[in-house]
């Protein structure tokens, strides 16, 4: 199918030209950028919301200026490299290594982080302040 | 349950980087249908867990197209017609 021929194909040449932009372009001072649909709408932040300043920080080399902007950019991308590294190794070990993504209440677990912050980073109050981007 | 059944693909890294930089609740069904195909192939339903894991990689999919086609919409808006930002003052 072609659209699965796209899924395959597509994303390693978005993520290079994506990688280049948002190292080359500060997203906090340009105008390129989209900004997130919810946010301008609702006036509230997404889980996603400071992803793309978090992504240029972190191409920078500044993971606390990332984690300041969403602490989920950093932490995606450690579940990203878990996920890659389990399967390389067992792809040459008999005897498979557990993948804890595959574990039944992971996912969810996962999903309850991501709606906590959700909601945690809106709640207008003096220590919440710093989960807003 | 056989040992070497290998479990079918359950799209949850895809869904968590969809909601990360998709901003979009599509993200999150993903994450929940990727639940499912775990628990139904920890119980050993192998025919269950790859039906959850089309429909999993059906809403990953259909939010990272979603978000792919809105960014191209918004750059072309930006770069042809120079309204991108005034767009968004708009809404």
């Amino acid at each position: 199918m072609l659209i699965d021929k796209v899924f395959k194909y597509g994303p390693p040449i978005i993520i290079v030209i994506l990688v280049v932009l948002y190292f080359t372009i500060n997203p906090s001072n340009s105008d390129i950028f989209p900004s997130c649909p919810f946010h301008k709408i609702t006036g509230y932040y997404c889980p996603g919301c400071g992803s793309q300043r978090a992504f240029y920080q972190l191409l920078h080399l500044n993971p606390i200026a990332s984690l300041k902007y969403n602490p989920l950019l950093i932490a995606g991308f450690i579940v990203l490299i878990y996920n890659l590294s389990i399967r390389l190794v067992n792809r040459f070990r008999t005897k498979k290594i557990r993948n804890l993504l595959h574990l039944p209440k992971t996912p969810l677990i996962i999903a309850g982080v991501i709606i906590v912050f959700w909601i945690a980073r809106n709640i207008d109050y003096p220590g919440f302040h710093m989960l807003a981007p | 349950m056989e040992q070497n059944q290998v479990p079918p693909k359950n799209w949850l890294v895809e869904s968590i980087l969809v909601t990360i930089f998709c901003c979009l609740p599509l993200g999150i069904v993903g994450i929940i249908n990727a639940s499912n195909v775990n628990t139904r192939f920890a119980a050993g339903d192998y025919e269950g867990a790859q039906k959850a894991s089309q429909e999993a990689g059906k809403w990953t999919k259909i939010g990272f197209f979603v978000s792919l086609i809105g960014g191209v919409l918004y750059l072309i808006l930006v770069f042809f017609f120079g309204v991108g930002a005034a767009l968004f003052e708009f809404l």
